[in-house]
C-alpha cells in the first residue's frame, strides 16, 4: 500500500484565544513495501500524523491518501500496534490474535491456521495458552504485531511500540521486527523518538522537529540489513540525523555556574 | 506532654466515674407513656414527690426519662443509668434474671381488664381456639406476652400453633387495622384507643387469669445509699393512688396529655387499675406464676426468688397500707 | 529481625501473627470478668457465649436461623445483580440514559436501607417481600455504580482496537466492553453482598419470626446479652466465609487482573 501525506496542518485551541500549531504543511510519501520512521522529539505531531493515517484523526488541511484514496475511518487494511500493547487480558495470546479473524467471521479453520503461523512467526511457540498479564514486555507487543498482521493489513502503523521496553529488550524486538519485515517485506510506518533506532530500521526517516511540527528533511538509509550499530557507516548516518537537530544559534541561558 | 496525659487521664476518669453513677442528689425515674404510670405522674404534676422527700431533709434533682415498653427500660437499668421505674412484672422478672440487680418496692398497679387478646372488630375470631395458625402480634417479654400464653391455654394451644411475630405496641397498632395481623396481645391505652377507633374488639382479658400487675422497681444501689428517700418515693406515690381513687375525672384531666388520651377514654381505663402501691400476698402470688411461665417459656435462663426479689420490708416501713 | 527462611516455620509464624491478637482480647476478657470488672449483663464473659453459642448450635436454632438470613440475603441480592448489573450496563453504554437516570439514583442512594422500613412495610406488608425489599436496597447501589464505573472506564486503546478491526458495535460491547468491565464489576458484587448481609439486621426489625437478626432482637427483649453477642459474632463470621468465597470466584474469573498485596 502507498501512502501519501499532503500538505497537512492541524491546529489546536488552547485556551480562549490561541492556536497552537501542531503540524505545519507536512508532506512525504511511503511507498509500497517501504519502512519509514517519523523521527522527532514529543511535540512534533508525529504520533497525529500516524493516526491520520490510521483514520483517528484529519487534517484541518491537506490530505492522507491510501493507494489513492483518502483516509477516512480506521481499517484492518491500515493495522495499528500500540506503545502499551493494548492487549486483552482476559483472552490468552492465541485468543488474542484470533480476534480481529474471528470478529469478522472467518472459519474456525482458517483461524486455527492464521493463530499457528502467526505465532511462530512472532517467536511465542509454547504460549498460546499464556495471557498478557504472564507475558514480559517484549513478549506482548509481540502480540500486539501478531495481532494485527493476522488481518493481512497492507500497512502497519507502529506508535513507538518499543517505547515501553527496557534498552537491551528493545534492542532485541528491533532485531526481531527487522527479520519480519525481511522476511516479507510490508509496507510499515514507524514513530519514534530514538535516533538510534530509526537508523537501525528505516529505509528513510522522516526527521521532524517540534513548535511548530515541521517535517524538517528526510533521510534515506540506503544500509542492506540486518545493520550492525557499531558499523562505521551506521555511525556515520546517525551523526548526521543527530546534526539535524542541533540548535543554530545558542540559546539565552546556556551557561549557568 | 505529661501534663496532657495526665487532664486526659482526669477527663477520662470523671467521665467513667459519673457514667452509670447517679449524683447523690439526684433521682433518675422511668416511667412508660401508659395510663398505669398515672399514680407517679399525678404525683410529679401535684409536686408530692417533692413534698415528701422535703420531708425526708431531700432535696434532689428529679430526671424522668419515658420508654416505650419494659425491655428497653431494662436496658437502660442494666447501663446503670435509672434509680427507679415502672415496669410490667414480665419484664422486671426477666431483667432480674438477667442479672439486672434490682429489687421489687411496691406494686404500681394491677388491672385485669387493662391487658388483652384483641382482635379487628370484623374478624370471624369469636375463641381462643380459633387463634390456631393466625398471626398474633405482640411485645416478646412483655406482660401481654404471659396473658397471650394463658389465653392460648384457655383454647388448648400453644405458641407453637400460632405464628407469634414481634412487634412494637406502636406497629401492632397499624399491623391489625391495616390487616397484617389477625391478632394482638396489647395493654393500656392501646386497648381503649383501638376500641374507640372500631378498629378492635376484645377476645379475651386477664379476667380470672392474670391479674395484671405491674411493679416499681429500684436499683439495689439506690436503695442502699438512699433508704429514705426510697421510701418518700412510696409515700408520694401512694398520695396519687388516693387520689385517683378519689377523682378519677380531674386525674384524667390533668394526666390526658401524659398518655395521648382524651379525658373521656382514659377515665374508662383508669377504671380498669387498681393503684396501691403496698405489696400483698397475692401479689406475690401472681408474681410467682410468672415467673414459673417464664422459666417454662424459656423467656428466662435462671430462676428468680420473689420472696426475694421483692422487699416487703421497705414497703411496710415507708407506712403504706 | 531475620527473614525467616524455612517455609514450614514462616506459616506457623503467619498462623500465629493471625490470631494471637485475638486470644490475648478474649483472655484479658475473661480475666476482668473473674475479677468483677465486668458485669455479665453488661459484657457477658467469653465463657458464657461460648457455651451459648454451643446451646444454640446444638438444638439446631442456630442453622435454622442462620439458613433463613442467608436465604433472605441470596434473595435480595439476586434481585439487585439482575437490576444492578443490567441497567448499570445500559446506563454506562448511553450517555442519554445516565443523564435521564443519574438524579434519581444519586438522591437515592444515600438513603439508609433502614429509613425505608417503614414504607417497605406499607407496601410489602410484615412478610418475606418488605425484609428482600430492603436487603435488596441494600445491595443494589454498589452494583450498579460499580457497573457504571467497569463500563465507563473501558481503555480507550480498546475502541481504537475495535475500530482498526471494524468489530460491530454489538460485538464490541459484548466482547470487549463486558469483559473489560468485569474487575470493576466484581467489586461491586463483592460490596453489594456484604452490604446486603448487614442489612440483615435491619431487614428482620420487621417483624420476623426467624433469622439472625431476629435472634439478636428477640434476645435484646429479654436481655440476653449473651445471645445477642453470638449473634453478632455469627454475623460476623458468615460475612467474612461470604466474603471468602467471592474473592475465591473473583480470582478464577478475573485471574488476570493482577493486583497490589501488601509486603
Amino acid at each position: 500500500m502507498e501512502l501519501v501525506f499532503s500538505n497537512i496542518a492541524k491546529s489546536f485551541k488552547r485556551g480562549a484565544k490561541d492556536r497552537v500549531v501542531a503540524l505545519d504543511d507536512i508532506s512525504f510519501s511511503v511507498a509500497e513495501g517501504e519502512l519509514v520512521c517519523l523521527l522527532g522529539p514529543s511535540g512534533c505531531g508525529k504520533s497525529t500524523l500516524l493516526k491520520m493515517a490510521a483514520g483517528f484523526e484529519f487534517p484541518d488541511t491537506g490530505s492522507v491518501t491510501a493507494d489513492g484514496k483518502p483516509v477516512c475511518k480506521p481499517h484492518p487494511d491500515r493495522g495499528m500496534v500500540f506503545q502499551d500493547y493494548a492487549l486483552f487480558p482476559w483472552l490468552t495470546v492465541e485468543e488474542n490474535i484470533a480476534f480481529g479473524p474471528e470478529m469478522n467471521g472467518t472459519d474456525r479453520r482458517e483461524i486455527r491456521e492464521r493463530i499457528r503461523r502467526f505465532i511462530t512467526l512472532v517467536g511465542l511457540t509454547g504460549f498460546e495458552k499464556a495471557h498478557p498479564h504472564q507475558l514480559s514486555g517484549g513478549m506482548k507487543q509481540r502480540v500486539g504485531i501478531a495481532r494485527m498482521l493476522a488481518m493481512s493489513p497492507k500497512v502497519l502503523l507502529m506508535d513507538e511500540p518499543f517505547g515501553a521496553l527496557d534498552a537491551f529488550t528493545r534492542m532485541e524486538m528491533q532485531e526481531e521486527l527487522t527479520n519480519l519485515w525481511q522476511a516479507a517485506p510490508f509496507t510499515t510506518v514507524f514513530v519514534t523518538h530514538d535516533v538510534e533506532e530509526a537508523v537501525y530500521l528505516a529505509d528513510r526517516i522522516a526527521v521532524m522537529t517540534s513548535r511548530p511540527g515541521k517535517l524538517k528533511t528526510i533521510v534515506p538509509v540506503p544500509l542492506s540489513r540486518p545493520r550492525v550499530r557499531t558499523d562505521h557507516d551506521f555511525v556515520q548516518i546517525r551523526n548526521h540525523v543527530l546534526k539535524q537537530y542541533e540548535r543554530t544559534q545558542p540559546s539565552a541561558a546556556e551557561y549557568s555556574i | 506532654m505529661k501534663n496532657v496525659f495526665n487532664v486526659l487521664l482526669g477527663i477520662f476518669t470523671i467521665t467513667v466515674v459519673t457514667t452509670g453513677a447517679a449524683f447523690a442528689n439526684e433521682i433518675r425515674i422511668a416511667t412508660q407513656p401508659s395510663p398505669f404510670c398515672a399514680s407517679i405522674l399525678i404525683a410529679k404534676h401535684k409536686g408530692w414527690l417533692e413534698e415528701e422527700l422535703a420531708k425526708v431533709g431531700a432535696k434532689p434533682a428529679i430526671k424522668w426519662t419515658s420508654f416505650a415498653a419494659g425491655p428497653p427500660m431494662n436496658e437502660s437499668f442494666a447501663a446503670g443509668q435509672q434509680d427507679i421505674g415502672i415496669l410490667g412484672d414480665t419484664p422486671a422478672i426477666i431483667g432480674k434474671a438477667a442479672g439486672i440487680d434490682t429489687r421489687i418496692i411496691g406494686i404500681t398497679a394491677s388491672g385485669p381488664r387493662s391487658l388483652a387478646v384483641i382482635v379487628p372488630t370484623k374478624s370471624g375470631i369469636k375463641s381462643p381456639r380459633e387463634l390456631k395458625g393466625k398471626k398474633v402480634g405482640v411485645v416478646k417479654g412483655s406482660y401481654a406476652h404471659h396473658l397471650l400464653v394463658l389465653v392460648l391455654q384457655k383454647g388448648g394451644l400453644t405458641t407453637n400453633d400460632i405464628e407469634l411475630i414481634n412487634l412494637s405496641q406502636a406497629d401492632i397498632a397499624t399491623a391489625i387495622t391495616s390487616g397484617n395481623i389477625d391478632a394482638a396481645a396489647v395493654w393500656e391505652p392501646l386497648i381503649t384507643k383501638l376500641e374507640s377507633q372500631g378498629a378492635v374488639r376484645v377476645l379475651a382479658d386477664g379476667t380470672g387469669i392474670k391479674k395484671g400487675v405491674l411493679v416499681i422497681v429500684a436499683s439495689n444501689d439506690f436503695v442502699t445509699r438512699n433508704r429514705e428517700q426510697t421510701k418518700a418515693f412510696i409515700r408520694a406515690y401512694q398520695r396519687g393512688a388516693k387520689f385517683i381513687k378519689a377523682n378519677p375525672k380531674e386525674a384524667a384531666r390533668l394526666t390526658a396529655a401524659d398518655f395521648n388520651l382524651p379525658p373521656e377514654q382514659l377515665v374508662k381505663v383508669l377504671a380498669k387499675l387498681d393503684f396501691h402501691p403496698a405489696i400483698q400476698a397475692d401479689d406475690i402470688e401472681e408474681l410467682k406464676k410468672s415467673e414459673a411461665f417464664m422459666r417454662s417459656a424459656s423467656l428466662i435462663k435462671a430462676p428468680v426468688s420473689i420472696d426475694n426479689f421483692a422487699d416487703t420490708r421497705l414497703a411496710r416501713e415507708s407506712g403504706i397500707r | 529481625m531475620a527473614r525467616e527462611t524455612n517455609p514450614r516455620l514462616q506459616k506457623i509464624k503467619h498462623l500465629l501473627q493471625y490470631v494471637s491478637l485475638s486470644i490475648v482480647i478474649l483472655a484479658v476478657w475473661q480475666t476482668l470478668y473473674h475479677l468483677g470488672y465486668i458485669k455479665p449483663i453488661i459484657l457477658p464473659p467469653p465463657s458464657k457465649i461460648a457455651l451459648t453459642f454451643w446451646e444454640l448450635l446444638n438444638s439446631g436454632a442456630m442453622a435454622k436461623h442462620v439458613g433463613i438470613s442467608v436465604l433472605r440475603v441470596l434473595e435480595g441480592f439476586g434481585i439487585a445483580a439482575v437490576l444492578g448489573l443490567s441497567l448499570g450496563i445500559a446506563i454506562g453504554l448511553s450517555r442519554t440514559f445516565d443523564r435521564l437516570t443519574d438524579l434519581i439514583i444519586q438522591v437515592i442512594k444515600p438513603i439508609p436501607p433502614i429509613a425505608w422500613i417503614p414504607l417497605a412495610i406499607l407496601w410489602f406488608g410484615i412478610g418475606e417481600k418488605s425484609k428482600v425489599y430492603i436487603i435488596f436496597l441494600g445491595a443494589f447501589f454498589p452494583i450498579i455504580i460499580n457497573t457504571i464505573d467497569g463500563i465507563r472506564q473501558t481503555d480507550h486503546k480498546f475502541v481504537e482496537v475495535a475500530r482498526i478491526l471494524e468489530v460491530p458495535r454489538f460485538k464490541f460491547v459484548r466482547q470487549v466492553v463486558i469483559p473489560g468491565a468485569f474487575p470493576a464489576i466484581m467489586t461491586g458484587i463483592r460490596v453489594g453482598l456484604m452490604v446486603a448481609w448487614m442489612c440483615v439486621v435491619a431487614a428482620e426489625l420487621i417483624a420476623a419470626g426467624s433469622g439472625i437478626g431476629y435472634l439478636i432482637m428477640d434476645a435484646r427483649q429479654l436481655s440476653q446479652s449473651d445471645v445477642v453477642l453470638v449473634g453478632m459474632i455469627t454475623i460476623g463470621i458468615i460475612g467474612k466465609l461470604m466474603d471468602s468465597l467471592i474473592k475465591r470466584l473473583e480470582k478464577r474469573l478475573i485471574g488476570w487482573k493482577v493486583s497490589y498485596v501488601g509486603d
